[in-house]
């Protein structure tokens, strides 16, 4: 519909999804998925505030297990969480230094790695002779992983940090295996992405206005295009999360939404839509961009599903 | 409804047409026998004088799953150079090095393509592979499940399983991830390098297993053939793209013992060290050992010059390419104790000394393995080129003169290293009807795709005889998807859903019993979500099943 209308294509996480396709489409990386790093990681540096608040089960899932296919007893890992004040677990190694700073911390860690003196006492708050030690666990482990939540690198150009982590993983992957993990797929951004980037060649915040598609991570950005009065109308979708509300808007606002949503100010149309993988069938993929989890329909719902909705507005246009 | 298409010149090595005029008859999506005088066709085209073929089949194309979408993803800059607007058939999409899958499947039946085959389907990644192909519209689609790194085989080798339990488990990947044959991506060495190895010969023994890539080789071409899989294992051997890797090739093709086995993009593992720079065509000794062994098919995999991508599971091999990225970025992943991938952006330049010679090596082997019946035309798209290329290098096979004005433009050196001035062979329309269509069928098990005879799939191709064959090959006059006109002078006039081929060998269910704990311990699904069924691959897209016959039944 997007394509015969004209319209933007963005979704509601794109800001934090950017800082990582951001990186990808100027550097790339290395990364792993999740029964990689549950099987293997010896050493897992969790950067940022929230992950374990973000997702309940990260640990429970992929760091506490400690079953391997490749070692005889349990595997021996090594957590280390650096960040803002992170949400860790009582007893954790921590790192605190302001999110803002973590640049710093991943530029010094490089320089480390490859053994270049640094003329500093400390980097961003943590002692030097701290910095050394992590890098030397990081150069004699043998499968690392860095995990990162692109929703908690929250500043301007958080796309930076995300390039600095990228580029210690490739530095480390020059003598030992290293490999990054970032964390999303909340809200169906990561399969959104996905599908935006099978069937146009571009990833999400691509527009058809002049009849081909143009990708702009800026300009196209939902947030930008309400401020500046650019678009004209907003088609909010959001059949999983009633809690994930329309942004304030005087731009004219249509929702398709779980009709548990509850809506400040009413929106100029609002169609209750059913939920994938609860009143029909689906698809969904999982933070590492691999697993596409297949939605069963487990209930009736008289609503439509979203594709049916859109399908229908199509239609009488 | 009944088509005619009137007075064509017909190449169908199948049945023995090498030019012959005579009428087709299309029916229900099917060819049809000459209904006799009493039957008025509804639809008539005159195409006399006209060449026409079965619609061409790609047997090795990258065209869906996580790997080519990371490419996609990648590349906003390739993009934005091929952008398709949208027209009242057709969606605004984009093309290239990494072409959407619309484009995709646009551009392949504007070709007069009408089947792809996705060569590299990572099990655990299959379902967005299948979602993928079922956007990638009009042609018919098929996929070859990886094995060979995946922690499982390798436990069950190493253990020394017997070789009913692991045909049970190849049979079982082909069937729950609906797949047509079984590919191995530089065997052990995948998860080799997860152990931090960087690189595996045919007889190292692989970190932590022990096995050999000989015997992984080994144990896969056997399962293929206890179970009677008519594509044999489709290969993409140990050390690609290091110079002096003709021996490991040649070495591959002996160790196979003469069990059935196809060399995917053989130009890329047909490398000596000869001469001033240490890198030379091992063409003539590949080609010679192809010719010797009937139980050995390959596909060219042949590089053509300017910006492309290459994406592949070697991630081994992609993190030692990483070097030559162009433009500087690369990604390398590590999946789920199953496989890896990298992308790398490659561009090939003609002045390169390398470069030339990959592409005078890809075209010296094509045109001295003798049996077209064993060679395919492929690109390893998008790896040595995008497959919107197949045109040109048709018409370097099928036209000396022109080849040789191309080597001439090129690395003087290389020009000079290679024997490709001196081969006079051209292809004939026959020929090419064999190396695109017939031969594609014949290895992947397709009875009723790749020929004109009665009861065949209505996928048909019609050209205009020009002597420029680039130009000849762009752009068919008509394109038919199993009875439909698709494409007509190279442009869509219609969008249709294609089938998924697959192949179902029995096996003991018994398998799940030792899968379930694995995937519990250490998978991150669980078995019972991990299987795929043709209501959800026709949710996705695809149009039907297509369950093809196994050879033989299943023996051991």
């Amino acid at each position: 519909m997007a394509d015969r209308i004209g319209a933007i294509v963005d979704h509601m996480n794109s800001t934090a999804l950017s800082r990582n396709l951001l990186v990808l489409q100027d550097s790339g990386w290395i990364v792993s998925t999740f029964a990689e790093v549950r099987s293997r990681a010896d050493f897992v540096l969790i950067v940022g505030t929230e992950t374990n608040s973000r997702f309940p089960r990260f640990a429970e899932r992929l760091i506490e297990p400690l079953d391997s296919p490749f070692s005889d007893g349990p595997l021996r890992r090594s957590v280390v969480y650096l960040g803002a004040r992170p949400k860790a677990p009582a007893g954790a190694r921590v790192l605190d230094c302001p999110t803002n700073r973590l640049g710093e911390v991943f530029g010094a860690l490089r320089c480390l790695v490859a053994n270049r003196p640094l003329q500093a006492a400390q980097v961003a708050g943590l002692d030097m002779e701290i910095l050394s030690d992590l890098a030397g666990e990081m150069r004699k482990a043998k499968y690392g992983v860095v995990a990162w939540a692109a929703a908690d690198l929250d500043l301007p150009h958080g796309e930076l940090i995300v390039q600095s982590i990228c580029g210690l993983i490739s530095d480390l992957n020059e003598t030992t295996r290293f490999a990054g993990l970032p964390l999303g797929g909340n809200d169906a951004d990561v399969t959104a992405n996905q599908v935006t980037v099978w069937q146009t060649g571009f990833p999400l915040r691509t527009g058809f206005g002049r009849g081909v598609p143009e990708y702009d991570a800026y300009h196209f950005g939902t947030d930008r295009l309400l401020a500046s009065r650019n678009a004209d109308v907003l088609l909010w979708i959001s059949a999983f999360d009633p809690l994930r509300l329309p942004p304030e808007t005087d731009v004219p606002t249509i929702v398709l939404g779980s009709p548990a949503m509850r809506l400040a100010k009413p929106p100029a149309v609002f169609i209750p839509v059913a939920t994938p993988g609860l009143h029909h069938a689906g698809h969904f993929f999982r933070s590492d961009s691999v697993m596409a989890i297949r939605l069963r329909k487990l209930t009736d719902s008289a609503l439509p599903s979203v594709a049916e909705a859109l399908a229908a507005i199509e239609q009488a246009l | 409804m009944l088509i005619r298409l009137k007075g064509g010149r017909i190449y169908d090595p199948v049945n023995g047409a090498n030019g012959a005029v005579r009428d087709i008859y299309i029916r229900d999506r099917r060819i049809v026998a000459d209904p006799g005088d009493s039957a008025r066709p509804d639809q008539d085209y005159d195409v006399s004088g006209k060449v026409v073929m079965a619609g061409a089949i790609d047997m090795h194309t990258h065209i869906g799953g996580g790997k080519v979408n990371i490419a996609r993803a990648m590349l906003p800059e390739d993009h934005r150079a091929d952008l398709l607007a949208r027209t009242e058939l057709t969606r605004a999409c984009c093309g290239h090095a990494a072409p959407s899958t619309l484009a995709t499947g646009y551009r392949y039946a504007e070709m007069g393509y009408t089947a792809c085959f996705e060569p590299a389907l990572l099990p655990t990644n299959a379902r967005q592979a299948h979602m993928e192909m079922g956007d990638v519209p009009i042609v018919d689609k098929g996929g070859y499940a990886m094995l060979g790194n995946d922690d499982f085989l390798l436990s069950l080798m190493r253990e020394g399983a017997s070789r009913k339990l692991i045909a049970d488990y190849v049979a079982w990947t082909l069937d729950v991830t609906q797949c047509l044959g079984i590919k191995v991506v530089n065997p052990g060495g995948i998860s080799a390098f997860k152990f931090n190895a960087r690189k595996l010969d045919l007889d190292e023994q692989s970190p932590h297993y022990g096995i050999t890539p000989r015997a992984i080789l080994l144990t896969l071409a056997q399962a293929l053939e206890d179970l009677g899989v008519p594509h044999p294992l489709h290969v993409h051997g140990c050390n690609l793209g290091v110079p002096g890797n003709v021996e490991t090739t040649l070495e591959t093709i002996a160790g196979i013992e003469g069990l059935p086995m196809h060399l995917t993009h053989i130009q890329f593992h047909s490398y000596g060290t000869e001469g001033d720079r240490k890198f030379s065509s091992g063409a003539a000794r590949i080609a010679e050992a192809i010719n010797r062994n009937p139980n050995i098919s390959a596909d060219v995999g042949q590089i053509l010059f300017g910006q492309t991508v290459t994406a592949s599971g070697d991630n081994m091999s992609q993190h030692r390419n990483r070097k030559f990225a162009s433009p500087d970025k690369w990604v390398i992943m590590d999946i789920e104790c199953d496989a890896g991938c990298g992308v790398v952006p490659f561009r090939y330049r003609d002045q390169n000394f390398v470069n030339a010679l990959q592409w005078a090596i890809g075209l010296e082997i094509f045109l001295s393995v003798d049996d077209p019946w064993r060679i395919f035309l492929t690109t390893d798209h998008p790896n040595g080129a995008p497959f919107t290329t197949y045109p040109h290098l048709i018409r370097l096979l099928m036209d000396k003169t022109f080849r040789n004005e191309q080597l001439a433009r090129l690395n003087p050196d290389a020009a000079a290293a290679s024997t490709l001035g001196s081969i006079a062979r051209e292809y004939t329309l026959n020929e090419m009807a064999i190396m695109t269509r017939a031969g594609p069928a014949k290895i992947l098990g397709l009875a009723d795709r790749g020929h004109l005879g009665i009861g065949a799939g209505a996928d048909i191709t019609v050209y205009t005889d020009r002597e420029d064959r680039e130009a000849m090959f762009r752009t068919p006059d008509y394109v038919f998807k199993d009875g439909d006109l698709v494409a007509k002078d190279g442009r869509i006039v219609k969008v249709t859903l294609g089938a998924t081929h697959v192949v179902k060998p029995v096996y003991d269910r018994g398998i799940e019993d030792r899968l379930r704990p694995f995937f519990a311990r250490y998978r991150s699904t669980r078995l019972e979500n991990f299987a795929i069924d043709e209501e959800e691959l026709c949710e996705c897209g695809s149009s039907r099943l297509t369950v093809h016959q196994c050879r033989h039944a299943r023996v051991a």
